[in-house]
């Protein structure tokens, strides 16, 4: 009788400390989440303000992305990943002192690219200084015009990722203009953004 | 009628065989009111007479589609396609799964058969645990009546957790109270697969043996007797260590499956909210324009008063459960916070031990009768769909 209470013993503590064990391994392997880079980003870092579906960050080279109410916006909506405002008729306005667009290409891209962008409408007095992977890569304001070509070596593509950054300056909050209800602070109202190989 | 009530529920052979009639007769009259007012609701509304169906959607949607296909491997619910029903744990609907396999029946007729048996069950237990802690009959049929009959009693009727969570809540603390550490863990281990909320129930364990063994003659003996006194018996560590297993078991299962064991906490986002100080929350709704909003942060403030008082009255496990339950859910949002009142039985415990303790006929009278009209007005909105309801 007294063995068996020693064997019961025995195998409850065992199983406890199996359970405790397995707990462990659970939480542990939940500390590197095997998921797609879009979840990652979306469910746990919280740096995509909406879900792109998974691989909905990809991106083919030569694909001109529209930034208006444009349907066919829906791929440059995923990959916004800080400020821009709300997509209007012609355009998304840039939001704050910093925006930025992230881009996952399918493969490491080795060769150099050609950023082309559409402006639309630039606020009075606002520039903006352009990052490839927090390297500058040039300027753009209202004398650069509305059509903008800048090239991005390929020693900045060290990865199969591309984050462009726009470092605002003098961003215009319309209370400040006069009356307005939109307090915004804006800086350039962007029409599209292509990504493409350089000439060779 | 209070000498009548003791002598049916007194201790004797026929009590458990009363108690489980009184718990199938509340259930039965109060569910077959719930027909009347959806009866009455049909001829109003001028709506097709279909109850399983208009007493089942929202979150029962999200269990249907679990029963149905399973876990999802990509979100694809609600506006922005991010919602994913990961974020509803698996024992509900695998069980609902069965028996719909077994009976052909459909979906919602046997979510809504089974979760009512769970109510009677529920009533039962809790009639149960009151006898054991309280030992008043009056209370234990006054908790009763409010389970079957009161404000948002119409949740353990469908397709949502609440009967099968609140089933095994109680049965966790009656085994708790009863020293039956195994028992206990294997209900444990249901609550904590049933929702996300059902591991909780580990700290109010450890409080409880804490606060037993503070009372105890032992106390004097220290840290190390406390801890020497608790590892030693075998029944509670393995107890314990069952109760987590539903959770891991269902993180386990999401790892394997989508390569994230905390998808059901991640693919919260979707639904919105970010976790904050449940004070603010709290204070926010008290200032809000919006009635509805003002009539959640009451909840919740009475939620807190209730928690108060069960810490005054020494029962300190009930008092920790019920101060996690309503802190977890008010750090987010207001929502739903009645719902989660009554889900979570230590409040409905701790608010009938107010009233028992004020010994007013006419304001336990008065109570009941608000909650029971309360209900009537419940299951109105939610015929409705009204947002009220979330």
């Amino acid at each position: 009788m007294e063995d068996r209470e020693k064997v019961k013993k025995i195998a409850a503590y065992g199983l406890s400390i199996l359970l405790f064990t397995a707990y462990i391994g659970i939480l542990f392997n939940a500390r590197n989440p095997q998921v797609s880079l879009e979840y990652r980003m979306y469910y746990i870092e919280h740096t995509l303000g909406a879900w792109p579906g998974n691989g909905g960050l990809l991106y083919v080279l030569g694909t001109k992305e529209i930034f208006s109410l444009d349907p066919r916006e829906q791929g440059a909506l995923n990959r916004l990943v800080e400020g821009w405002s709300n997509r209007e008729e012609s355009g998304r306005w840039t939001r704050g002192n910093r925006a930025s667009i992230l881009y996952i290409f399918p493969e490491k891209v080795e060769e150099e690219l050609v950023l082309e962008m559409e402006v639309v409408q630039y606020m009075p007095g606002v520039s903006a200084e352009v990052y490839a992977n927090d390297q500058w890569i040039g300027r753009m304001d209202e004398e650069t015009g509305k059509q903008i070509s800048i090239p991005i070596q390929k020693e900045y593509l060290k990865t199969d990722t591309l984050v462009l950054s726009f470092h605002i300056e003098n961003s215009v909050n319309l209370t400040e203009m006069g009356p307005a209800s939109d307090d915004r602070d804006l800086g350039i109202m962007m029409g599209s953004v292509l990504l493409d190989r350089g000439i060779p | 009628m209070s000498a009548k009530m003791n002598l049916l529920f007194a201790e004797s052979q026929k009590r458990n065989r009363n108690i489980i009639v009184f718990a199938f007769f509340a259930v039965v009259v109060s569910r077959l009111l719930f027909v009347a007012v959806y009866a009455v609701f049909t001829v109003q509304s001028g709506s097709e007479f279909s109850f399983f169906n208009d007493l089942n959607f929202w979150d029962a949607g999200w269990y249907k589609h679990i029963i149905q296909n399973g876990y999802s491997l990509e979100p694809f619910g609600d506006e922005g396609g991010d919602a994913a029903n990961w974020a509803f744990f698996p024992l509900l609907p695998m069980i609902v799964g069965f028996f719909h396999k077994l009976t052909g029946l459909e979906i919602y007729l046997v979510a809504s058969i089974l979760s009512t048996l769970f109510l009677a069950a529920l009533i039962v237990i809790t009639f149960h645990y009151i006898m054991e802690t309280r030992e008043s009959v009056g209370e234990a049929v006054g908790v009763s009546i409010v389970l079957s009959f009161g404000s948002y009693s119409l949740y353990f009727s469908m397709l949502y957790t609440e009967s099968l969570y609140l089933l095994l809540l109680m049965l966790v603390l009656y085994f708790l109270q009863k020293e039956k550490y195994l028992a206990m863990g294997i209900a444990g281990a249901l609550l904590s697969g049933t929702r996300n909320t059902g591991v909780m129930v580990v700290f109010a364990v450890g409080v409880k043996v804490l606060a037993d063994y503070c009372m105890s003659a032992r106390v004097q003996k220290g840290v190390l007797d406390f801890i020497k006194v608790t590892f030693c018996n075998w029944k509670l560590v393995l107890g314990v260590c069952l109760i987590p297993l539903g959770l891991f078991a269902f993180m386990a299962y999401l790892g394997w499956k989508m390569g994230d064991p905390l998808a059901f906490l991640h693919v919260q986002v979707a639904w919105g909210g970010e976790i904050g100080n449940p004070l603010a929350v709290l204070w926010r709704g008290f200032r809000s324009s919006s009635w509805r909003e003002i009539y959640l942060a009451v909840c919740g403030m009475t939620g807190i008063l209730i928690a108060g008082y069960l810490v005054l009255q020494k029962r300190f496990h009930e008092a920790v459960l019920a101060m996690i339950l309503l802190i977890i859910p008010l750090s987010v949002r207001l929502q739903s916070i009645p719902r989660y009142l009554i889900g979570s039985g230590v409040f409905v415990l701790g608010g009938a031990d107010i009233l028992r303790k004020l010994n007013s006929k006419i304001l336990i009278g008065l109570v009941l009768t608000y909650l029971i009209v309360f209900e009537f007005v419940c299951l109105w909105y939610w015929f409705e769909q009204s947002t009220w309801m979330i």
